[in-house]
């Protein structure tokens, strides 16, 4: 009964497997890398927060100038120019950035100039 | 037996079964995975897109306010923003305030707001009459808070029908010399005036034949305009962007739910105990009877047209109103047969304008301006005089917004959003 012949794998499919399994655990090791990567959605979010808070207080006292300041560990970078057709309103242009200086988000706000 | 069969048996390919199986297993695992963060990023991305959407909406009412704002621009798509978003701007008289539509659309979605806009309330003025070179007479209890501008001859204590000068307790009434003129009413608002009360928008109204009993119109939409016969209104219920039209006389009755309604007539009357949110243009009157409640915003306008007969906006007995009554001719400032009739029980929050008469009494929490001041007795009526009341410009100064009459470039802010 011990002497009888116990039929194993072949070379060629123990190879086979082994680059189904060598694929399949780098595309995951891939995803998983992107699906971290797209957890900037948490900063993305905050980032707009920051630009939602940064646009209020230019809609109360805002000036039309240029301006780079940091919110939250984020740098806001606001850009102020005149609008094309109405020449009493002003576009800020705000880009926000994280901490490597990648940007997260840009939003724009038209307001009109107080005098 | 069992154990040889199950030595004997073949195991060959067991690897290649297991991987591929365990192959799938990790794949499924990363769709679910991948699936996740695909509508994570989507709903990241419209999040976005919406906050973008949101600050278009916000930059329309910016750009409405601007002094470059001119029919050129007005109810056309303008692009703004990033990802080709555009913005949509109405903007026109409703009653004495001014409607702006902001309707904003991105690739994907649509967005729409309104509100009505005036001006700043003036917190310190009380009185304007202009110099007439004859003294204001007073008579009954007279409180007035703020300024007070004047003819030079300023004020005068007088006794009508037996009744004496009474200054109230609280008395701050500061004088001061007036200028020859009232302030003059814009020109566009009393084009756009005229132009509401002699045809219709043929491109942004949309004509019905009866008033249905039941209608809530966004202000997004064209405006619902609804001929009718003069005569009763009553049982209804209408709400927001609806023009209700009359060559005739109006009976408006408490059974009606009336909010942000435009009503232009020859004659309007509020019946005893009227409750709703409403702006009228009429040319001939405009009747409060007692125990109305006319909400801020509302505006009565009343625009003369023939100088020969007397127009009158007229509080019959106890009411309140908030908002802005503005009485004027056609044909300027010059020919006053306009008057604004407050009753001693009357209390309006707000801005009281008329190019003719004003019976001051009652309450005015705001601004009184008028060509000349009146009292009318039983028996008789006097010129240039003041009876029993009461103007405070402070008390609802932060919370009120005067319909924007006089200076097209001034400041918008907003009275209420719709």
């Amino acid at each position: 009964m011990i002497k009888k012949k116990i039929k194993g794998n072949s070379i060629l499919e123990v190879l086979i497997a082994l680059v189904i399994m060598t694929a399949s655990t780098c595309s995951a090791i891939m995803i998983c890398e992107n699906i971290q990567r797209s957890n900037s959605s948490f900063f993305r979010l905050k980032a707009i927060g920051i630009a939602e808070d940064v646009f209020k207080k230019e809609l109360i006292d805002g000036i039309a100038q240029d301006k780079i300041f940091s919110a939250e560990g984020f740098k806001v970078q606001k850009k102020a120019f005149r609008h094309q057709l109405l020449n009493d309103c002003y576009v800020i242009d705000l880009k926000i950035f994280d901490a490597t200086g990648k940007l997260l988000e840009e939003l724009q706000l038209t307001k009109r100039e107080e005098k | 037996m069992k154990l040889q069969f199950l030595h004997t048996r073949k195991v060959r390919g067991a690897a290649l079964y297991i991987s591929i199986i365990v192959s799938i297993v990790i794949g499924i695992l990363l769709s679910m995975l991948l699936l996740i963060s695909r509508y994570n990023r989507i709903q990241l991305s419209s999040l976005e897109q919406d906050a973008q959407l949101y600050l278009n909406l916000e930059s329309g009412f910016q750009m409405a306010r601007s002094d470059y704002f001119s029919d050129n621009l007005n109810d056309k798509w303008i692009k703004t923003g990033r990802n080709k978003d555009s913005v949509k701007i109405r903007s026109c008289f409703w009653g004495a305030y001014r409607m702006i539509n902001v309707t904003t659309k991105n690739k994907r979605d649509l967005l729409s707001k309104s509100g009505l806009f005036g001006t700043f309330s003036s917190s310190d003025t009380a009185l304007f009459v202009p110099e007439n070179a004859r003294p204001v007479g007073v008579c009954g209890k007279i409180n007035l808070k703020g300024y007070c501008y004047l003819p030079s001859a300023a004020l005068k204590p007088m006794s009508i029908e037996g009744q004496n000068y009474i200054s109230g307790s609280t008395n701050q009434m500061n004088l001061k010399p007036a200028s020859a003129a009232l302030p003059l009413i814009d020109e566009i608002f009393k084009e756009q005036i005229i132009s509401l009360k002699k045809n219709f928008d043929l491109g942004n109204d949309s004509l019905i034949d009866n008033l249905p009993d039941e209608m809530d119109r966004s202000f997004s939409r064209t405006t619902v305009s609804a001929q009718v016969r003069s005569g009763t209104i009553g049982n209804k219920n209408l709400l927001n962007n609806i023009k209700v039209i009359s060559a005739g006389d109006l009976l408006i009755d408490n059974s009606n739910r009336l909010e942000n309604i435009l009503i232009i007539a020859k004659k309007v009357k509020f019946g005893k105990g009227f409750k709703g949110t409403v702006h009228v243009i009429a040319s001939d009157s405009i009747i409060i009877e007692s125990g109305c409640e006319l909400f801020y915003p509302s505006s009565l306008v009343l625009m003369g047209e023939d100088d020969a007969i007397s127009k009158c906006i007229s509080f019959v007995g106890k009411s309140t109103f908030s908002g802005g009554i503005v009485a004027f001719n056609d044909e300027g400032g010059n020919k006053s047969s306009v008057m604004v009739k407050l009753h001693p029980e009357s209390t309006v929050n707000g801005l009281v304008f008329t190019s003719g008469f004003a019976q001051a009494q009652g309450t005015v929490n705001g601004t009184l301006l008028c060509k000349t001041l009146i009292t009318k007795t039983a028996s008789s009526v006097y010129e240039n005089t003041m009876m029993d009341c009461e103007i405070d410009p402070h008390r609802y100064a932060q919370a009120l917004c005067f319909p924007s009459i006089f200076d097209r470039r001034a400041r918008l802010v907003c009275a209420k959003m719709l």
